[in-house]
């Protein structure tokens, strides 16, 4: 069993044309997935739906048809919010508090007690490399930083699953690296990570398995290594003539591979190396969107 | 429940904000103006000078709350603070009980601090003041007075929290409180005027007298002239009647904010 689980939800807006003229917009057509204990990379264009799924997930907006469950529990029910951990895209907390305020808030929220504070305080901190700011204004904080903290936070009540809308973008490399370390350890310790990204090379690197959203229809739904198995291009083979030093490269497709392969041996080819050459997911992100467009 | 850590958060945010010492710095400066419209107005000089300074404490709370409360609510829903807060186990009405609950200990604080200003700035003038012994009985009555001008600043906080989760702009619900204060604030002499004229057909009569019972009146709170004057007495079933009809009113706009917030897509 998923531990959040996503059930054919759909989802429109009502867009104004005129003072009186609205135009009913699908933003979700039927989504569809289950996130087990893993990371679960969830990609799309601008506007294809990610952040309406994550409002859905969160309850924070109601769809027009489908569930959403989380550890079994349907999503409307409080309970299951203890076990999960959220971070919106570009977070923002009252300036005016410290950090160790917003750490209180939400210590207060679980039910953390007074005496284990401390402890639980400097673990989160120190993940997130904000030692010794914790005292000051949020004011006085990089937006990296309140990011950081934020994300800190998010991990307070140790969730079984993690909701993150696009937690690297607004980040430094090294506060990117901080998020991905985290989103390994919880994976490693049996949590389940889901988050929207618009950094490919982040979501290709660290997911398990990789939705593609676009237009409000998930297009692919798979682990990162099947998608990359199902986009391969062909072949790039390096060779030589025997007892020739000239290096030949040689591309091909799936389908002339062994043909090819055999025709190079008959000619007195020798084979130095074979890489597959394969679409990104980038590329293959943007090939569904091109798709989409050319249908529109 | 989690009322309590969002009115702890709020209560917080709203002590750290300017409006808050700005609000406070300004009181002082009315003071002195109190000061000076007394000398250059006819009559008792301490009278005048607790008029204005009583009439100035209460705008300044109904200002202050009508500000704090639309502004901390809508800020929370704006700038996605909602999301961080809804996303752990605070159900939607915990999140405005907690947020109302804030505003009412900020509120609380604001119109305790303004009393302490304005008691001392109202003793000191009459010390000041030739042949005029400060009676403690003043004081009293500015302490009765203040708690109205709290529950005032309570009843329009709710209205605050009830514009803010109703509007999706925040300075159309700015303006949708001033007016809402304004408009209760004028309510009793209007119905006066209106069901003591031979002028005014019934049925305008009764529709002035429908809404003066239904629109939320603000003059109730108003009692300054139980400071100023001494020889004013308010019977004690005016305090109870007044109570009453404060708490019903602020469960009444809590209950259809809760209402409108719970169906509100954010």
């Amino acid at each position: 069993m998923g531990v959040l689980q996503v059930n054919n939800i759909k989802k429109r807006f009502f867009r104004k044309r005129s003072l009186l003229k609205k135009q009913e917009v699908w933003a979700l057509k039927g989504v569809s997935f289950d996130v087990r204990k893993e990371i679960f990379g969830f990609i799309g264009p601008n506007g294809a739906g990610k952040t309406t799924t994550i409002k859905i997930i969160l309850n924070f907006i109601r769809p027009d048809s489908g569930k959403v469950s989380i550890l079994g529990k349907s999503n409307r029910e409080i309970s299951v919010k203890k076990h999960i951990g959220f971070l919106p895209e570009r977070p923002y907390i009252y300036n005016s508090i410290t950090g160790k305020e917003y750490l209180d808030f939400c210590a207060d929220v679980y039910g953390i007690p007074y005496y284990e504070r401390k402890k639980v305080f400097l673990t989160l901190l120190e993940l997130v490399d904000l030692i010794g700011v914790e005292e000051q204004p949020i004011s006085s904080y990089s937006k990296g930083m309140v990011q950081r903290l934020l994300f800190a936070a998010t991990l307070i009540n140790d969730p079984e699953l993690l909701i993150l809308d696009e937690p690297m973008s607004g980040l430094d490399p090294v506060g990117r690296n901080i998020i991905a370390s985290a989103m390994k350890d919880l994976k490693r310790r049996g949590k389940a990570v889901f988050y929207s990204s618009h950094i490919i090379q982040d979501v290709e690197r660290l997911s398990d398995r990789v939705a593609i959203i676009v237009d409000g229809e998930i297009k692919l739904l798979d682990t990162i290594t099947n998608i990359v198995q199902k986009f391969l291009k062909g072949y790039v083979l390096t060779v030589r003539k025997v007892g020739s030093n000239n290096i030949e490269v040689f591309k091909t497709t799936p389908g002339d591979f062994w043909p090819f392969l055999e025709k190079l041996r008959s000619e007195g080819y020798e084979i130095i190396s074979i890489e597959p050459e394969r679409l990104s997911l980038e590329e293959i992100l943007v090939s569904y969107i091109q798709k989409k467009r050319r249908a529109d | 429940m989690n009322v309590l850590p969002v009115a702890r958060l709020t209560f917080k945010e709203l002590l750290k904000e300017k409006s808050f010492i700005g609000l406070l710095t300004g009181e002082v400066f009315l003071l002195f103006i109190s000061k000076l419209i007394s000398n250059v107005v006819a009559g008792d000089t301490v009278k005048v000078a607790m008029d204005f300074s009583l009439t100035f404490f209460f705008f300044t709370v109904a200002l202050y709350s009508i500000f704090s409360s639309i502004g901390s609510t809508f800020r929370d829903i704006s700038d996605k603070v909602i999301y961080l807060i809804l996303s752990k186990p605070i159900r939607r009405e915990d999140y405005v009980l907690g947020k109302f609950l804030g505003i009412v200990l900020a509120v609380g604080l604001f119109t305790f601090l303004s009393f302490f200003l304005v008691t001392s700035g109202i003793l000191i003038m009459s010390s000041l003041a030739h042949l005029y012994v400060p009676h403690i009985v003043i004081v009293e009555r500015i302490v009765v007075v203040s708690i109205f001008i709290f529950f005032m600043g309570v009843f329009l906080s709710a209205f605050g929290v009830l514009l803010a989760v109703f509007f999706t702009s925040q300075i159309l619900a700015i303006f949708s409180g001033i007016f809402l204060f304004l408009v209760g604030l004028e309510l009793s002499p209007v119905k006066e005027i209106v069901t003591s004229s031979k002028y005014v057909s019934p049925l305008n009569k009764l529709i002035v007298q429908v809404v003066y019972y239904l629109f939320p009146n603000f003059s109730l709170f108003d009692i300054k002239d139980y400071a100023v004057h001494l020889a004013i007495h308010i019977p004690l079933t005016y305090f109870f009647l007044v109570f009453v009809y404060f708490i019903l009113y602020v469960a009444a706009v809590l209950a259809v904010s809760t209402f409108i917030f719970d169906r509100r897509e954010l």
